[in-house]
């Protein structure tokens, strides 16, 4: 834990260990440090990873503690920071504060079914509550994970989505918003929607709904889920905002004069999102 | 501490005295408006000023300041530390401290900003309390007349001319202890004085504008035409959010070549924060281009409904002073007191 009276400004170093392509625009950096080691943290809350002399950004946390080292995946916006870090190579030095904001609540969702929505690299802090769950599978109900990208290319992490598909306990829904004829798949095409349109379970209040990708998203993923009987408050979901300190003092993440994203969240129910006007812009 | 007296005179004196021990910053006249400025004797401070054209937050949050200082290629980042020799500020006006006790909750609150912390522990605040409005006060309506914390001594002119002075806190005693032959001590008679005087400014500062029901006026959205008005003539050059004492907006950016000793060694970067203005579209950019507050009206909004809203609801105070540097600095003339009263008017 931080200290009260430590610099929160000040990042400490992490080394990176090794960089794999998850894409054609995205990465992921292996990190070590001896502060790293020590950082505990979890689903759904994010990093702000340093560039010394470029910039810093901030970064929902993809990895979990259940298992050695730290991630971080990455994709190249065509921001300062984001591609000076695609050009970075293994020993290089980063700097890292965190971690930030809001986990997601996982104690409060035991004992309920949970369906993960992830769209585009909304799946990477997602992934992190997955690997949690699955780690205390006997807390939770079903499992239903619903991933959807643009492309068939688009997909990351392809082995852990393929290992979850084989799972018993857990079921895989994947989608592309469309795919040429050379690469092209079978499987569902078509968006997430068209697959949370047919999720109509019997009782809809066992189940927790948690949800990352664009915000323009949610609103449609939001009136889909909405018609099959899911309310505002049991659907999760994790906003973005222009950042800067990560701790509540600089205002670049208000929303609507009242809402930090950095300290009140990134997390909160679509119900929160909606009462704040802008907040699913 | 009893409260004591002090005469005009008596008081130069003792803020002579003041300068050979401490940085002493105080109002000074300067092209045709007052702002505070570090001086060398009494004569220069401008006892007739109401407001100062700044506020004082500039002395802790700094316009422009290093966080800290790094190696582009290592890594090693170090903290900067900012200035901590004991200065006074002297004639912060209620407004101000009110302002300032926002402020240092501000940067105490879940993470504890040092560098705003250190400065503002190495500071001793002389407030001198309004007698009369200031040429844009509506300070009685935001209720920031009378900080009850926030200075360590506060002066008080009475009707006589003569000047009550009050302790704030133990800094505040310790400072007046060795001057106290400056001082006479108030006794019985006084008592009506002090008591008119202080009646007499309660009367000066009542409130003005209606702002009860202003929370749920905003929580209903009816302030949507407001927004709409303004965002024909405002030009987003945040101008309004510089000079006010309330607003702690900041960017936070890397540099390279930043070494004041080894100018232009690309490997020593630094950290810089900045005053930045919520209203400025860029401060809303994200890298990719998308912009989440993009219209005049919307960046209008997040701002007022900050200080009238967001604020009162964090803190338990309004986010605005009523000092009314902004309705001066305008270029295209927003007034907040009319913005309050199309709020809560019928
Ligand atoms: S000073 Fe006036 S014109 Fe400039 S940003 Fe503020 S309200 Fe708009
Ligand atoms: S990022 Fe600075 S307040 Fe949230």
């Amino acid at each position: 834990m931080r200290k009260p009276r430590e610099n929160p400004y000040i990042p400490f170093d992490a080394t990176i260990t090794k960089i794999v392509d998850l894409n054609e625009e995205s990465k992921s950096f292996h990190l070590d440090s001896s502060e790293l080691r020590k950082m505990i943290y979890q689903p759904g809350q994010f990093i702000q990873v340093t560039v010394y002399g470029v910039g810093e950004v901030a970064i929902g946390i993809t990895d979990t503690i259940y298992d050695e080292g730290f991630e971080v995946a990455i994709r190249n916006t065509g921001g300062r920071v984001t591609s000076y870090l695609h050009t970075m190579k293994v020993g290089d030095i980063v700097g890292i504060r965190g971690p930030l904001g809001k986990p997601f609540p996982m104690d409060d969702f035991k004992g309920k079914n949970l369906l993960f929505i992830c769209a585009g690299i909304g799946f990477w802090p997602i992934r992190a509550c997955i690997k949690h769950v699955i780690n205390h599978r006997e807390d939770y109900g079903k499992l239903l994970a619903i991933f959807g990208v643009r492309n068939p290319s688009l997909f990351t992490y392809t082995d852990e989505i393929e290992s979850w598909m084989s799972r018993e306990d857990m079921k895989v829904q994947r989608t592309v918003d469309s795919c040429s004829d050379e690469d092209c798949w079978d499987e569902n095409v078509g968006l997430i929607t068209s697959l949370t349109d047919d999720f109509k379970p019997q009782n809809p209040e066992d189940w927790i709904i948690l949800c990352c990708g664009p915000p323009v998203a949610f609103k449609f993923i939001g009136e889909s889920l909405n018609k099959n009987g899911f309310n505002d408050d049991q659907i999760w979901v994790s906003l973005e905002r222009k950042m800067k300190c990560g701790i509540g003092k600089c205002n670049h993440c208000l929303i609507h004069g009242t809402r930090y994203v950095c300290m009140d969240g990134p997390v909160f129910t679509l119900g929160e999102a909606r009462d704040m006007p802008g907040g699913l812009d | 501490m009893i409260p004591r007296f002090i005469s005009q005179e008596a008081l130069k004196e003792w803020v002579e005295h003041l300068i050979t021990q401490f940085s002493v910053y105080a109002p000074v006249q300067e092209k045709g408006d007052y702002d505070f400025a570090k001086i060398a004797h009494a004569e220069e401070i401008a006892f007739d000023f109401d407001r100062t054209r700044m506020s004082i937050k500039g002395f802790f949050l700094k316009p422009e300041e290093k966080l800290m200082s790094a190696s582009a290629s290592k890594g090693d980042p170090v903290a900067s530390s900012p200035d901590t020799s004991k200065r006074i500020i002297f004639g912060a006006r209620p407004c101000d401290i009110t302002a300032l006790n926002l402020t240092d909750n501000v940067f105490v609150k879940d993470f504890y900003d040092p560098y705003y912390m250190k400065r503002r522990q190495s500071t001793i605040i002389i407030g001198i309390r309004c007698t009369e409005k200031c040429r844009t006060c509506f300070c009685g309506t935001m209720d920031s007349n009378n900080p009850l914390t926030g200075y360590d001594i506060m002066l008080t002119e009475m009707d006589t001319g003569e000047i009550l002075i009050q302790a704030g806190s133990d800094n505040g005693e310790k400072l007046f202890r060795g001057s106290r032959h400056l001082t006479r001590q108030s006794s019985e008679e006084d008592q009506s004085l002090i008591l008119k005087t202080f009646k007499k400014i309660t009367e000066t500062f009542t409130p003005d504008i209606p702002t009860t029901g202003l929370k749920a006026i905003i929580d209903l959205g009816r302030t949507e035409f407001l927004w709409k008005k303004y965002e024909k003539i405002c030009l987003s050059c945040g101008q309004c959010v510089f000079v006010c004492p309330t607003c702690w907006c900041f960017d936070v950016k890397e540099i390279v070549g930043a070494d004041e000793t080894d100018f232009g060694n690309l490997d020593k970067t630094a950290r810089i924060r900045r005053w930045a203005s919520c209203l400025y579209k860029d401060y809303h950019t994200v890298s990719g281009g998308h912009i989440f507050m993009p219209t005049v009206a919307s960046r209008l909004e997040n701002y007022y409904k900050h200080k009238l809203r967001g604020i009162p609801e964090k803190f338990g105070v309004w986010g605005c002073v009523g000092c009314g540097r902004c309705v001066s600095t305008c270029p295209v003339g927003i007034d907040i007191r009319e913005s309050l009263k199309e709020l809560t008017g019928d």
